[in-house]
This record gives structure tokens, C-alpha cells and sequence, in this order.
């Protein structure tokens, strides 16, 4: 089962790499708007233009309080900014990494297989009994594009995370992973919730009730008792995870998604991208 | 044992629109009919070789084409590749009709695939 999480467990500093992420963000950027320039990205950032250039080619590392900066209005968290700056003290005692390309790459594979959730449908399809190593039997079964299909696989490919070990026997790498991309792993999972919340919706008009299960509640919580419900969260999502990998013959994949989440404006000072 | 090109793909981010574009322009015959719903590119000709569109997605890279190179051992090149300079993207996979298949990136950042079994490419 692959499970998505914005709450990143790992603080493993070479995950949190700055001029990847700020490469990724560019780029991001500029997709939405090709005229976004890097003088732009740099006055958002509050850094010199030319100094932003050579962090991202590589040839210059930010200083600590750049770096806090920079970070802060990337809207990390404290502690990936902690594990940001760790990362490049340890960088800064070792030579530029050298598969630059490479790594923007995953970095990039990794953010997208955080927000599309064909990926872990396509992993979790290869547990099926009437599995079938067929694009177009894939693409029909999970009602997407046969192109959107192979740009997945590429990407699962790539990533490791997928084999194809035979013409009737593709494997899942993945094991049990929860995938993080640590700084990414925000932006990316707002994405994802964006999708699944659209699944949803579809599945509710598409899908007889008898063969689905909603379940939804308003509370008046004390909101200090956050943790301890993540911590119920995650417990349930453990046992629901067990039951399932009981079975032996497994003929569906099916969507898991459990939100807490306040829907007042009580307290203005949460952070965040709506704060 | 000699290792030609045998098969040419275009990575693309609008499969649909070159395939209605190189049929009407060269009359190639484009069919999906095959596992991986790949578009292979017919050139109906006995000289030069085939080929075939594979998507890409908006974000990543650019638009190129790449080479499909026929070798007798996929994960013996592979490792010759590394050893001069290349990267490897895709490990060695055996694709649904059974040729076994890996991409590499070579020295200028280029990605070419190699490949063995009867076939001329993917499928």
C-alpha cells in the first residue's frame, strides 16, 4: 500500500537540498507564467539576483541568514529549514554534487509522483490478480489517458520504484514506503489532496453507495489535542493497512483519505499559505 | 556483433497532434495496437528505419528525439556506457513483447535507449 503524507517523519538533511527545491519552484513558476523572470523569483526571495543565478547553477552555496530568509518565504517549516541549513554546512565541507541534472530530475519525478495519484494507483494495480501488463488495459481500469499512463510508468521507472522483470511480471519496488520529498513534500501534497477530493466527487456520482464508504463529522475540538488525533490517525490508517494486506486476493484498488481539519477563521495565526 | 540503429522516437508533449501532423505530411502509418499503446511510426519503406511518439508530460524536459540502439547485452552496454561517461535514467526492463530495454543519458546530456530482442524497438 503507498501511503501520501505531507508530514514529513524523516529530517534526513540530503533530502533537503535548497537549490533544488528553489530550481523546482522556478520552474513551477514559469510554467504558470513564462514571462516569470529570475530577477522576479530572486526580489520574491528577498536575494540578489545574480547570487540566486549562481545558487542555482550550483557555483554558490546561500549563507546562513539567506538561507533562513529564502527559506521563510518559501514558506518552508522551522524544521525544514533546520534540515536545509544542515545540509549545506555539510555540503559546503564536500565539492558541488556533481549529477546536478540528475538530481533536479528526481527531484522532479519525486514532486510528481507526490501529486498525481495515478502513480500509487498503477503500483497498487500490480497487486491485482487480473493484473495486466498492458497500458491500455491500464489506462481503462483507472479511467485515464493511455499517454498519462506511460508518462507514469516512466516516471515509476525511473524512480525505481517499478520493475519490469518479464512480459507478464512487473514488480513493485516501493515495499511499504511513504514517499516524502521532504521541502517539496508540502506543495505537493496540496496538489494531491486537490485530485483526490475530485475522485472523490466523481466517485460519489459514479460509484453505487453499497460499494463505498463515507464517513464525516463536525467537532468542536481543543485544538491542543492535535497531535493525539494524528496519532489516532495513524493507528487507524496501520490497522486499516494490516486488514487489507491480510487478503490473498486482492481484485481492487480503492482511495483512503482521512482530513481534521478547522473550518473556522477563529485563529488567524496558523501559518501557512492562508495565514 | 555489430549495434545499429534500429528504431528512432520522438518524446513529445503532443503525441496526438504529431501523429495527425507526419501521417498527413508523410503519409506514415501510426498505430497503437500493441501493449504499451505505443505510437509506432511505419514509414512504409524498405530503406531507413522505424519509428514511434512516446509522451512526455508539460513539466518535464523538452520535446527531442532519441535512438534506439540494438545491442546483444543490455546490462553489459549499460555498465560499458557508465564507464564512459554516461548516466543510466532507466535501468534494463523487459517491455511486454519481450525485448529487454534500458536509457541511458550519454556524455552531452542526450537520453538513447538500448535494447535486445527480435524486436526493432518498443511495443
Amino acid at each position: 500500500m503507498k501511503t501520501s503524507s505531507n508530514t514529513s517523519r524523516e529530517t534526513s538533511g540530503a533530502a533537503y537540498d535548497i537549490a533544488s527545491l528553489l530550481r523546482e519552484r522556478l520552474r513551477a513558476a514559469t510554467h504558470r507564467n513564462p514571462r516569470f523572470s529570475l530577477r522576479s523569483f530572486a526580489v520574491k526571495l528577498g536575494i540578489n539576483h545574480s547570487t540566486l543565478s549562481q545558487v542555482l547553477r550550483g557555483k554558490r552555496r546561500l549563507s546562513a541568514r539567506a538561507l533562513e530568509t529564502v527559506g521563510k518565504r518559501l514558506g518552508l517549516s522551522e524544521e525544514a529549514r533546520r534540515a536545509c541549513a544542515e545540509n549545506s554546512r555539510k555540503k559546503s565541507k564536500t565539492k558541488v554534487f556533481p549529477k546536478e541534472i540528475q538530481t533536479v530530475r528526481l527531484d522532479l519525478d519525486t514532486f510528481q509522483l507526490l501529486s498525481a495519484w495515478q502513480h500509487y494507483a498503477i503500483l497498487e494495480l500490480i497487486q491485482l490478480r487480473g493484473f495486466q501488463t498492458d497500458s491500455r488495459w491500464i489506462a481503462a481500469t483507472l479511467g485515464l489517458a493511455v499517454e498519462d499512463v506511460n508518462i507514469a510508468l516512466q516516471r515509476l521507472l525511473r524512480l525505481g520504484l517499478l520493475e519490469m522483470a518479464g512480459r507478464d511480471q512487473w514488480i513493485d519496488k516501493s515495499g511499504d514506503a511513504e514517499f516524502h520529498s521532504a521541502a517539496l513534500t508540502e506543495q505537493a501534497g496540496i496538489l494531491m489532496r486537490q485530485e483526490i477530493l475530485e475522485l472523490e466527487a466523481q466517485a460519489i456520482k459514479r460509484i453505487p453507495s453499497q460499494h463505498r464508504v463515507h464517513r464525516q463529522m463536525v467537532l468542536a475540538v481543543d485544538s491542543k489535542k492535535l497531535p493525539r488525533l494524528q496519532a489516532l490517525t495513524d493507528e487507524f490508517m496501520g490497522d486499516l493497512r494490516s486488514v487489507v494486506s491480510e487478503s490473498e486476493s486482492k481484485d481492487d484498488v480503492y482511495q483512503v483519505a482521512v482530513s481534521i481539519f478547522p473550518v473556522t477563521t477563529l485563529k488567524k495565526t496558523r501559518g501557512g499559505q492562508n495565514a | 556483433m555489430p549495434n545499429p540503429v534500429m528504431h528512432w522516437q520522438i518524446l513529445t508533449r503532443q503525441p496526438q497532434k504529431l501523429e495527425d501532423f507526419y501521417s498527413a505530411l508523410f503519409g506514415w502509418k501510426i498505430s497503437s495496437d500493441n501493449p504499451l499503446g505505443y505510437k509506432q511510426i511505419d514509414t512504409n519503406s524498405a530503406d531507413g528505419i522505424n519509428g514511434g511518439l512516446w509522451p512526455i508530460s508539460e513539466k518535464e524536459g523538452h520535446s527531442m528525439v532519441q535512438l534506439f540502439i540494438r545491442v546483444d547485452d543490455v546490462k553489459a552496454h549499460l555498465k560499458k556506457a557508465e564507464s564512459l561517461g554516461a548516466h543510466t535514467v532507466i535501468p534494463p526492463q523487459t517491455l511486454p513483447e519481450g525485448d529487454e530495454m534500458a536509457v541511458a543519458v550519454d556524455p552531452d546530456g542526450i537520453p538513447f535507449a538500448i535494447f535486445s530482442g527480435a524486436g526493432s524497438g518498443p511495443r
